[in-house]
């Protein structure tokens, strides 16, 4: 006879939560706007098709959409004829942005109110990414008029390999 | 037992990182080793950072015992942090605990030398003996490369006390006892004026009426009578608990009505002094023999916040004892439902006890199905009202009063006149 009613709850997601996972939209279309600037003319198919994955991933953060909006959207940026435009800087911003902003909201329920330190700390680490993106870049562009392109190439992924592990052993320390 | 894995965002890096290094030296396009670049040090520092230690955990409620409606912290406590990134905890709690953040999810960035700490506040809405939810924590590595869980933590509970609502009644009919608030019949040394009587030995001067002393002649004194404690018994049916309950902030229960009222009526009487008893006639027909005091009170209402309703093994009159003495005043808390508690009444009514219905059952706490009359039900809750009125007949027609539960001053009148007719005589039968 009894009828034990639970109080109804709904809880819907908080502004930071809609704010962030807006961002993962927002990385995208900035990667391709800056992909269309550079000269890259995708069909309207291939663009709807990156922006329904930047939907799926900003819905489900922690899906494989990721994997295929970050891919889609380095093809979109990869139809641009220029191949050192400075442009390509707001590509990576935007598609660091999308995938620390996934990162950061998967890293709890939709409900779940956003830590403001890890969304300080994921900011440091854009800019960190971002500057290494840009170093990449000038490197690229101070190289490309060698006569020996595939040398610069091989030297270049070897400095880069040994730059990538020396941060990471320099970074590991000062968390530890 | 969990374990760290990769996450969703590593397994991305490292897809376009290597997806884009390949494509940038096959392709001889350098922009995109200027993509590649930051994916590739994110899934490098992910890798790097791999943690080594499981992630423990414990659960801190900061009080056990709360009364309804109040609350207290839940703390969780992760026991290493340097590997941590992220801890998240989502609390999924059972119907009549309310969580603060009401989200039910919370997330901590651990710091060196600090211990780690979500802390929710819950609140259990309804007496009873409650879980506060069943929590699950997560964790991330440092640079989001692996993580841990979900993992189900240890379950904490609650008793939640039925509120005790302020209440004040009459006073009892037979007080039996040395001390109390309750007018005796036998004269004795106490404030309560009886009458202004001749001088007798013993009597101390301060007691003289000097006016009546100096009109009639004679010396008179004010009578007093004696202040005594009695012995309540309160028996709660719990055989069947109608309506919905919806906690403190809503709709109550025929058995929330019971315990409550049970729960007022136990703190008023051993704030004036009374002994008190309960009986639960339920599912776990709970029994505590008289006593007095905070700490019996404390008893009671831990035993009433363990009530659970259903049917007991031995219901009647000849198999449950009743530690009533002469001069106890027996108040049945029952939404009268139940032929057989109606006969245990009868009872101890026979017996000579001075026993009190407080019904329960109100016309608000009717199920809707009794209320609407579309449903078929409707014409079996209207038999089983029609039998319910003809036990509260019956009932008021061997002397017990049936009264409806109204918080402050419900028994005032029932007990005004149960006190005047114990004071006449009469013939029972044996």
């Amino acid at each position: 006879m009894s009828v034990a009613t639970s109080q109804s709850r709904r809880v819907y997601p908080g502004f930071d939560q809609v704010t962030l996972r807006m961002l993962v939209i927002l990385g995208a279309a900035a990667a391709v706007v800056a992909a269309q600037a550079a000269g890259a003319r995708p069909e309207s198919w291939e663009l709807g098709i990156v922006f329904a994955l930047a939907a799926l991933t900003a819905l489900r953060p922690e899906s494989v959409a990721g994997v295929g909006l970050l891919a889609g959207a380095a093809y979109v940026w990869a139809l641009a004829p220029e191949t050192l435009s400075p442009l390509v800087l707001v590509a990576a911003a935007g598609m660091i942005l999308a995938h620390v902003s996934a990162l950061v909201a998967a890293q709890g329920p939709a409900r779940m109110a956003v830590d403001g330190a890890q969304v300080r700390r994921w900011a440091a680490r854009v800019l960190l990414l971002w500057l290494l993106a840009a170093v990449v870049w000038g490197l690229s562009v101070a190289v490309v008029d060698l006569p020996q392109l595939r040398l610069a190439y091989a030297l270049g992924l070897t400095v880069l390999t040994v730059s990538a592990l020396a941060t990471i052993r320099l970074l590991s320390r000062s968390d530890g | 037992m969990s374990e760290w894995r990769v996450t969703g965002a590593w397994v991305r890096a490292t897809a376009l990182a290597a997806l884009l290094t390949l494509a940038a030296v096959a392709l001889g396009r350098p922009d995109l080793l200027v993509l590649a670049a930051p994916f590739g040090l994110l899934c490098a520092l992910g890798a790097a950072h791999a943690p080594r230690t499981a992630v423990r955990a414990r659960v801190q409620l900061a009080d056990h015992w709360l009364h309804e409606g109040q609350s207290t912290r839940l703390r969780i406590l992760p026991a290493q942090g340097h590997e941590l990134e992220q801890v998240t905890v989502t609390l999924a709690v059972p119907a009549f605990v309310v969580p603060q953040p009401p989200t039910g999810a919370l997330a901590v960035t651990p710091r060196a030398g600090r211990q780690a700490a979500l802390e929710f506040v819950v609140s259990p809405r309804r007496w009873g003996v409650r879980s506060t939810g069943s929590a699950m924590i997560g964790a991330t590595s440092n640079w989001g490369g692996y993580r841990w869980g979900p993992q189900r933590l240890p379950e904490a509970r609650v008793v939640a006390l039925p509120e005790a609502r302020a209440f004040t009644s009459g006073e009892t009919p037979h007080p039996v006892g040395l001390i109390g608030q309750n007018r005796s019949r036998r004269p004795g040394d106490s404030s309560e004026y009886f009458a202004i009587r001749p001088f007798q030995p013993g009597d101390r001067l301060r007691r003289v009426n000097w006016r009546t002393t100096l009109r009639t002649g004679e010396v008179h004194a004010v009578g007093t009578t004696a202040q005594e404690d009695s012995s309540v018994l309160l028996l709660l049916d719990a055989t069947s608990d109608v309506g919905a309950s919806d906690g403190l902030d809503g709709e109550a229960s025929s058995l929330d009505v019971g315990v409550r009222a049970a729960s007022a009526l136990a703190a008023h009487h051993i704030q004036v002094g009374d002994r008190v008893a309960l009986r639960v006639l339920g599912r776990t027909n709970q029994a505590l023999g008289p006593g007095s005091g905070v700490r019996h009170q404390r008893r009671l209402q831990e035993l009433l916040a363990q009530v659970q309703p259903g049917w007991p093994d031995l219901l009647g009159a000849r198999h449950l004892r009743f530690q009533a003495g002469a001069g106890t005043v027996v108040m049945v808390l029952s939404p009268m439902l139940t032929p057989e508690v109606t006969t245990v009444m009868v009872t101890l009514a026979r017996r000579g006890l001075t026993v009190v219905v407080i019904d329960t059952l109100t016309p608000e706490i009717l199920p809707e199905p009794a209320r609407n009359p579309r449903t078929p039900a409707r014409l079996a809750w209207r038999l089983r009202l029609v039998e319910r009125q003809m036990q509260i007949t019956e009932v008021n027609r061997r002397g017990i009063p049936v009264v409806p539960w109204r918080g402050p001053g419900t028994l005032d009148e029932v007990l005004r006149r149960l006190a005047r007719r114990s004071r006449m005589p009469r013939v029972m039968s044996r």
